[in-house]
């Protein structure tokens, strides 16, 4: 799996996670080869709007150097918020 | 400093060759280079030449000099733009740009000296002339250093003041105010002063279902005024577990905080035990206000008879604690003397003004706190107190009915569950940030039994409404700008330099807890010093749900999650309900 860049989001995700989110996306937007972005929700268990907004914002900056972004293994309070979001109509929630 | 005045008051300018570094000589005419390295190298510089502006800022930025003679007019880059640029990249250190002018015309010595030049001489260079200069600049800098290096230690020493602050003030909210129990009728209210200044509130459960309750005050503020309180927190509930008495402990911490605090600092306290077995309530008091109780319709003050905690080693506490019937009475209130010496605009105490009326308010009605709070607020009018206000009301009623149930129950069968309430104020000096104030309440174990996902629900209703009460209630960010990507940036920049240094005003928060059946309902307040809400704004936002917007979400989920929510008018309390 080459071609998917792993992204480990830490367990509060929220407006302090700004800047680190940042660099590590910038990152992955930067790298040749890597066409998706693959964010691990796995240890998310605390996420507020600033975060849904940081993620919107990582999914038109990707579709702009046609990557593609997901979210994978989000589960409790975060699966509900990701769904009361409507995020899943932009980006897939797995 | 290598150059002293002789004692006959003339200028000593023999210079030793070891003092000095290096000397940038600026000059298009290599004879004139030649001259200056000459006269400069016997004074004891290193030199370096450049030819023109370009190469002087070259060599300046490569060799950080520190002396620059700089001539006029050069090829390329002229002498005075040269200077202005290097003045640009010297912030922060004083490096001396001396001008040689061929002419000595005003105007022209005018520019020079307007571009950045410290000094000037004229051509040809007079090498006794240069000397005394080079004297003279060399004091200049040497008073710069001084001056900036005191500068960085009162920024350091700042910083460090600040430090200490944040340290008292975590030192309360883990290391103190987390050992406390929840008991039930027991309320507390605080409001802080600008700086942390010493209040500290303990209690604890007695055997047979009584209970303890300490409201301290330590004389300074910041770290000096935490020292005493992590022993006396630690004494407090060890001896009251241990199940002694209230001369006891008070000889123990009396001895405790004579040895620890410095001879000008003690702790005004008060403390009660209430024993629902014997129906008697015991009490001592030094250094404080008249605690208040309620009995039939009356109010009954007890002043203060002793001599505070931490003054005399060899201190008889026995005869001091005194102690009254249950019967008819039906709350006690304990306050801090920071309540009394409140001061408003025009100097005048809150004792003086409003006191007596807050008083019968207290007496006769259950929401006591916020008319407290808003008395304080119109008292104050935005100007935080000069002590912590402190107050513990004791609803004997609650807090007994509750003991009773456990008392009378046998031992395997675990007592109903409490209802709780929890009140912060955040702002003036100490603006928490939403984990802070989380962490505070998870460290109360009030939320010990919750079910896991009710208390991530809380958790997020909570940061939503709090950020959005610090962002735009007390910061007045507006939302809109983030939305386009480098608003979003920029939003949350703005937000941070905010936060480092926040604006006047408090934000209030509130939760009241009822069990239910196998269940729960959490009122949640949240209330802002500022404008409130455009409402209209809000209702059209949440009707053009766009999915792809970066902000506009907070309040959607707020309603998701809640299941009551009211905004009030103008906008800025917002009520909250869990309900499970």
């Amino acid at each position: 799996m080459s071609d998917v860049t792993l992204i480990r989001i830490p367990e509060r995700f929220d407006f302090a996670c700004h800047k680190k989110f940042n660099e590590d996306t910038d990152q992955a937007l930067k790298a040749s080869g890597a066409s998706l972005i693959n964010l691990d929700f796995s240890q998310v268990n605390y996420l507020d709007s600033a975060a849904l907004g940081m993620v919107v914002y990582l999914h038109k900056k990707a579709s702009a150097v046609n990557k593609k972004v997901q979210i994978s293994n989000a589960h409790g309070i975060a699966l509900e918020i990701l769904e009361v979001a409507n995020i899943s109509k932009i980006i897939p929630v797995k | 400093m290598s150059d002293q005045c002789n004692t006959d008051g003339s200028l000593n300018l023999v210079f030793k060759p070891v003092s000095r570094r290096l000397a940038l000589v600026v000059d298009d005419e290599p004879i004139n280079c030649v001259i200056m390295q000459s006269i400069l190298e016997k004074m004891g510089f290193e030199t370096a030449i450049a030819h023109d502006g370009y190469e002087a800022i070259e060599a300046f930025e490569l060799l950080a000099p520190d002396f620059v003679f700089m001539d006029v007019i050069m090829p390329h880059m002229d002498g005075r733009e040269a200077a202005r640029c290097i003045k640009s990249m010297t912030s922060g250190r004083f490096t001396p740009i001396v001008f040689l002018t061929a002419l000595d015309d005003p105007e022209e010595v005018h520019a020079c000296i307007e571009a950045g030049g410290d000094d000037y001489l004229s051509k040809p260079v007079d090498p006794r002339l240069l000397r005394t200069r080079i004297y003279s600049l060399e004091r200049i800098r040497s008073l710069y250093q001084k001056l900036s290096r005191q500068h960085d230690e009162l920024l350091f020493k700042i910083a460090e003041e600040q430090e200490n602050e944040a340290l008292a003030n975590r030192v309360f909210l883990h290391a103190v105010s987390a050992h406390n129990e929840p008991i039930s009728g027991l309320d507390s209210y605080s409001r802080p002063a600008s700086c942390f200044s010493g209040d500290l509130v303990l209690s604890c459960r007695l055997g047979q279902g009584g209970i303890r309750v300490m409201l301290g005050d330590f004389t300074g503020h910041g770290l000096a005024a935490a020292i005493g309180a992590l022993p006396t927190s630690e004494l407090f509930h060890a001896m009251t577990r241990q199940g002694r008495s209230i001369p006891e402990l008070l000889t123990e911490l009396n001895h405790k905080l004579c040895r620890i605090l410095p001879d000008d600092r003690f702790m005004a306290a008060v403390l009660i035990d209430i024993d629902p077995v014997k129906g008697e309530f015991c009490y001592w008091s030094g250094g404080m206000p008249p605690f208040v109780y309620k009995s039939k319709d009356q109010l009954i003050y007890h002043s203060s008879s002793g001599l505070p905690l931490g003054i005399l080693e060899n201190y008889d506490f026995v005869s001091e604690v005194g102690s009254g019937r249950l019967t008819d009475i039906e709350r006690i209130l304990l306050m801090s003397d920071g309540l009394l010496d409140v001061r408003n605009q025009e100097g005048a105490t809150f004792s003086s003004c409003g006191f007596k009326d807050l008083m019968d308010s207290w007496a006769s009605n259950d929401g006591f706190f916020s008319a407290l709070d808003e008395r304080l607020d119109q008292h104050c009018q935005n100007r935080l107190p000069d002590d912590d206000v402190t107050l513990v009301s004791i609803d004997l009623e609650k807090a007994l009915a509750v003991l009773n149930v456990s008392s009378d129950q046998s031992a395997d069968l675990s007592p109903e569950p409490e209802g709780w309430e929890w009140a912060l104020a955040s702002g003036g000096g100490y603006l928490l940030d939403h984990s802070e104030v989380i962490t505070a309440l998870t460290d109360t174990k009030y939320l010990q039994d919750w079910p896991a996902e009710q208390a991530e629900r809380l958790q997020t209703l909570f940061g939503e409404l709090y950020n959005n009460a610090i962002e735009h209630g007390l910061f007045g960010l507006d939302s809109s700008l983030k939305s386009t990507p480098d608003g979003f940036h920029l939003y949350y920049e703005k937000r941070q330099a905010l936060f480092d240094d926040p604006p006047p005003g408090q934000i209030r928060i509130q939760m009241t807890f009822l069990p239910r059946q196998q269940g729960g309902c959490l009122r949640l307040v949240v209330q802002d010093p500022g404008k409130g809400y455009d409402l209209t704004r809000l209702s059209e936002l949440e009707q053009h749900d766009d999915p792809s917007r970066f902000w506009g979400r907070g309040m959607q989920l707020v309603r998701s999650l809640a299941d009551n929510l009211i905004i009030h008018p103008p906008g800025n309390r917002v009520e909250a309900e869990l309900r499970w």
